[in-house]
């Protein structure tokens, strides 16, 4: 070996022993430095393991018989790995024509130059599987088309992604939707039953760190679906109430109309329709269909004066307390003085001697001022609470409001209010709060909650919900009592709530309208509150039309409107008439 | 004999039986980090494996879910109010008049109940002893469990 090869030999030799020292060193400073290892986990971080959001699927909804109100549906996030886009034209277009994406607001985001900060952008969000097929059929077909083209014009989908996840669906669509409430796309509840057990329907959503490297895979948590509501409302009759104040409205020429329905027995909701109404599956609609204050559901959200249907909760009070009977007397002149104040009767007539009965039946203002001075303030206020005047229901659903109930004490309540108060004028209850209160009248006095869910499904496993007694404001016997002066009093005015082969107990109600000037003369709310059959009462039903044109009284616009709502029950319930019942028991 | 004495007094002062001492033992090391590293391959390799697996089972069950919840909503889209009514419609149904209901008295019906949807929460409690006795007793108690019922007999004790 000559010296210049002895030379190379040993300069390759040090060259190769310097490189693996080199490297060595390279990846020690690399590892320790403190830049380059935030770096390297962070990259490690997002090639390794990601952020998962688990949310469970949200618990459906369904009617007392298993119908759903509220499932859920697999739709679609359409959006773009920035890095892999060929030609954002194409992806608006496609996007614009197949989802109805705006052209202009795709492009740009499908235009944004690929970088650290901009990897991924979503481009539209709950679009339907449907659609979703089409885009993946159009995009490849678009690369069998222009196989092998590299030119930036080649029409591509690459670049599009997209996520499935579950969304809520409506598939009774405007049934019941006041009740129902809706999800927005954020997942969250609004109004009825969507916004009152938003937590327990939505579930537990859990955030977990999920590893890609298959060696540090590990099970995921369990995250159960959000518990799953049985409601208390029939659907059929649900359906046929909507029908009833779609006609009322109609017809009438009024601005709204609530009927509601309820077990007096237990306080369940078996239907509440109201005017108007929404296809939950469009949520988006809300502020067109309910402009301005229009509540989502008249039946807990808007108190009014309730006008002539309130007499009932009066004479009852006056029943049990024993200051009247159903033949004490009492002598109409036409007029009675209360605190300054002078009231008169509907028609401005003096009707002479009456009993409580004729007091009903002619629905005197005068005597029902009087029964209430037989009371007392004390007294009468009592019982309204415990009616549960002026108070919340209790009952499940979002957006109760309680109405107002003035009272000895507060500082615009004068004495004439007792007088006034007596026949639901000065006093402000919504629907349901009037059918909880009246239920007292067809249930041997007690109150049951009003309730609208029965049962909830957690975990697979079924748990029933007791019913509650909100209070019991008057005696067994006073409530049979009125419940016969009532049945009476609509026999023997052959009112227009009557039901051919059912005997039924109710009370219309005209309510005048306050306004900041006194009370509107040509337009009012027309009530009717109705239970049946008279000796063992299964619904209980409270009408409200909100400014009828058609007429001003109740017992022109509402107490047919009663009649149609029973007809319809009877048969929807399988309650026989009464004298069929009657033979059925006693077999 | 004489000559494996010899053999065997010369034995431990060969010169070549130290070198062939380290190259055995470096074999064995090499042997050693090959079934070590073997196994450990096959083990990483396995476990890979399989959390690939529960990767793609995970993957699987979810679209299983989100399938599970289309067809519950396309369910109830076709049972929904307003296409029964139609449907019924279609087929000559009408509503009922109560005139023209015919009451028919059934012993023991109680009339339409509402649907219970899921079992309730006493019926899932499971009231049997699901433990077997082996998980509880004793090596004696489980040999007089499984001989009392033969030798009992034999003894004259009844049980």
């Amino acid at each position: 070996m000559n010296h210049e090869h002895l030379w190379r030999f040993t300069f390759m030799g040090i060259a190769l022993s310097i490189l693996p020292v080199f490297i060595t060193f390279q990846l020690l400073r690399i590892q320790t430095d403190e830049a380059n290892k935030q770096i390297i986990e962070a990259e490690q971080e997002r090639y390794e393991s990601y952020n998962l959001l688990l949310e469970p699927a949200r618990g459906e909804i369904y009617d007392r018989y298993g119908h759903p109100f509220a499932s859920n549906e697999t739709v679609y996030e359409v959006g773009v790995e920035l890095r892999d886009v060929d030609n954002s034209k194409s992806i608006a277009t496609a996007m614009s024509l197949i989802t109805g994406a705006d052209y202009n607001e795709i492009l740009d985001i499908a235009s944004i130059e690929y970088s650290r900060n901009a990897v991924y952008r979503p481009l539209k969000k709950g679009v339907p599987k449907e659609q979703v097929e089409q885009l993946k059929m159009l995009s490849s077909k678009m690369r069998e088309t222009y196989k092998g083209r590299r030119d930036p014009d080649t029409p591509s989908l690459s670049g599009l992604v997209y996520r499935p996840y579950l969304q809520r669906f409506y598939p009774e669509k405007s049934l019941g939707s006041n009740l129902i409430g809706f999800v927005n796309q954020a997942g969250d509840g609004f109004y009825g039953v969507e916004g009152y057990y938003d937590e327990m329907l939505s579930g537990k959503t859990l955030d977990v760190w999920v590893t890609t490297n298959p060696n540090q895979v590990v099970d995921l948590p369990d995250t159960p679906q959000g518990v799953s509501l049985v409601l208390t409302i029939d659907r059929e009759i649900q359906a046929a109430m909507e029908g009833v104040v779609d006609k009322a409205k109609k017809r009438n020429g009024a601005e709204s109309a609530t009927v509601v329905v309820l077990d007096p027995k237990t306080g369940e909701i078996l239907a509440m329709a109201t005017t108007p109404r929404m296809d939950l599956n469009k949520y988006w609609l809300l502020n067109e269909i309910f402009p301005d204050q229009t509540p989502f559901d008249r039946g807990v959200s808007q108190a009014y004066e309730p006008g002539s249907v309130y007499k009932v909760l009066t004479m009852a009070a006056g029943l049990d307390l024993g200051v009247i009977e159903p033949d004490t007397e009492f002598v109409d002149t036409g007029i009675f003085e209360l605190g300054g104040a002078k009231i008169y009767n509907w028609n401005l007539g003096a009707w002479g001697p009456v009993d409580m009965v004729d007091c009903l039946a002619h629905s005197l203002n005068t005597c029902h001022a009087w029964v209430a001075t037989q009371i007392g303030a004390h007294d009468f206020y009592n019982y309204m609470r415990k009616y549960g005047i002026g108070r919340s229901t209790g009952v499940d659903l979002a957006g109760e409001v309680t109405g107002r109930l003035k009272t000895p004490g507060d500082e615009d309540w004068y004495e004439a209010d007792l007088g006034t108060n007596a026949f639901g004028q000065g006093v402000s209850a919504t629907p349901l709060q009037m059918a909880s209160a009246t239920s007292a009248l067809a249930n041997d006095g007690k109150i049951m909650t009003p309730h609208i869910v029965q049962a909830m499904i957690s975990n697979g496993v079924q748990h029933q919900i007791g019913y509650n007694i909100a209070s019991q404001p008057i005696s067994a016997e006073a409530a049979h009592t009125i419940t016969e002066m009532l049945a009476r009093s609509l026999e023997s005015e052959a009112s227009d709530a009557l039901v051919p082969g059912y005997r039924v107990a109710g009370k219309t109600g005209t309510g005048e309208i306050p306004t900041p000037y006194g009370y509107t003369e040509y337009l009012t709310n027309a009530s009717f509150v109705g239970w049946g059959p008279v000796d063992d009462p299964q619904f209980l039903v409270y009408i409200w039309v909100e400014k009828p044109t058609s007429s001003i009284w109740g017992s022109e616009v509402a107490a047919p409107i009663f009649s149609q709502v029973v007809q319809q029950l009877v048969v929807l319930m399988n309650i026989p008439p009464d004298d069929i019942r009657h033979k059925l028991l006693e077999k | 004999m004489k000559r494996f004495d010899k053999l065997k007094q010369a034995y431990p002062h060969l010169p070549w039986r130290g070198e062939l001492q380290k190259m055995g033992m470096f074999l064995v090391g090499i042997v050693l980090f090959l079934l070590v590293s073997i196994i450990y391959l096959n083990v990483s390799a396995k476990t890979a494996g399989i959390g690939r697996e529960i990767q793609s089972y995970q993957a699987t069950a979810d679209a299983i879910e989100q399938e599970n919840e289309d067809y519950k909503s396309e369910l109830a889209s076709l049972s929904s109010s307003r296409v029964l009514e139609k449907r019924s419609e279609a087929m000559d149904f009408r509503a009922l008049d109560p005139d023209e209901a015919l009451y028919v008295y059934v012993p023991g019906y109680k009339g339409r109940r509402p649907l219970t949807l899921a079992p309730s929460q006493e019926s899932t409690i499971v009231r049997a002893h699901v433990m077997p006795d082996e998980y509880t007793e004793s090596l004696f108690q489980w040999i007089y469990r499984k001989t009392s019922p033969y030798l009992l007999p034999l003894l004259g004790v009844e049980k």
